[in-house]
């Protein structure tokens, strides 16, 4: 009797596409001059989506550190809320300087703000410092990101690249049929 | 009910950080700030390619970007508006560069920080 085996989903690996993918749409969205106006408001926008799914996926972490925040916990899982905490602030700043100054969003909903120079150099502070804070956010998981990376890519990769093993096959009854 | 609920705080916490931000700008007490950085940000080059004016009696280091009026002027000049090129490529890699060092850098110093913290551990502690 033979068993299928499915692959189950599990959160690592969810949590491993996931914020793969953030980390591509951060890279492309904080270079509007190689995406072009249009492709960086849209995908800065839907980065925010992903940015809500990327925080509920972690609720727990979240949860725990700021009970614990104050109490026993490690100093690096304190560091690590308070540059998230900070990475936070950064990004609502730097989405709602963005709307403000949209010109491909909000006109397409028919709206059409006055154009502020202030929230056009508070978008641009805010998305350099993001460069830095979401740089250090990744580099303060880099354990889990090589493990991921090794676990993810690499062996599949591997896996690939070797030849399947012929496995034993039954013998094959052959009949032969005589004209007649 | 859970989700809704961390939405929901989600969604506070926006709306909170958010609000201080339009206040302290609607205020003016980011004014003076924004416009010492400004300089920083201004555009190398305007929508004709060449570099802009300055005005006279203004150093390269006082220049502040034009008005935040017109296609070819500030942010979402042509160049941002168009896309492409190797210009916004550049911005990536250099990007993806920053990211890298503080990787590397990261994960050199923690390393070092668990060798010496095992090493200590390892060390025998003198008897009394």
């Amino acid at each position: 009797m033979q068993t299928e085996t499915r692959p189950t989903s599990n959160p690592t690996r969810v949590n491993w596409w996931v914020d793969l993918a953030l980390f591509a749409a951060i890279l492309l969205a904080l270079a509007p001059q190689f995406t072009g106006l249009a492709i960086h408001e849209w995908l800065s926008l839907a980065l925010a989506g992903g940015a809500i799914i990327h925080l509920l996926l972690h609720w727990s972490w979240i949860v725990n550190v700021l009970r614990r925040f104050l109490g026993r916990t490690s100093w690096s899982a304190r560091i690590n809320f308070a540059l998230n905490t900070v990475l936070f602030i950064a990004f609502v700043v730097v989405s709602l300087s963005g709307v403000l100054i949209s010109r491909e969003v909000l006109p397409f909903f028919g709206y059409e703000l006055r154009a502020d120079r202030t929230w056009e150099v508070l978008h641009r502070l805010s998305a350099d410092a993001i460069v830095w804070i979401a740089g250090l956010h990744v580099a303060l998981h880099w354990k889990w990101i090589l493990n991921a990376f090794q676990r993810f890519i690499l062996n599949p990769l591997f896996k690939l690249g070797r030849k399947p093993v012929m496995q034993p096959t039954a013998p094959v009854a052959i009949r032969l049929e005589t004209k007649q | 009910m859970k989700l809704i609920l961390r939405l929901t705080l989600i969604t506070l916490a926006t709306v909170l950080v958010a609000g201080a931000t339009y206040a302290a700008v609607q205020s003016g007490a980011l004014q003076n700030l924004l416009s010492a950085q400004g300089g920083r940000h201004r555009p190398e080059f305007t929508t004709d390619g060449n570099a802009p004016q300055l005005l006279a009696g203004e150093s390269s280091s006082e220049f502040r970007p034009p008005a935040f009026e017109g296609d070819g002027e500030g942010f979402g000049a042509r160049g941002e508006r168009e896309g492409g090129g190797w210009r916004g490529l550049g911005t990536v890699v250099r990007d993806l560069g920053i990211f890298a060092v503080l990787f590397v850098a990261v994960m050199g110093f923690s390393t070092l920080i668990a060798r010496i913290t095992r090493r200590r551990m390892k060390s025998p502690q003198p008897s009394s």
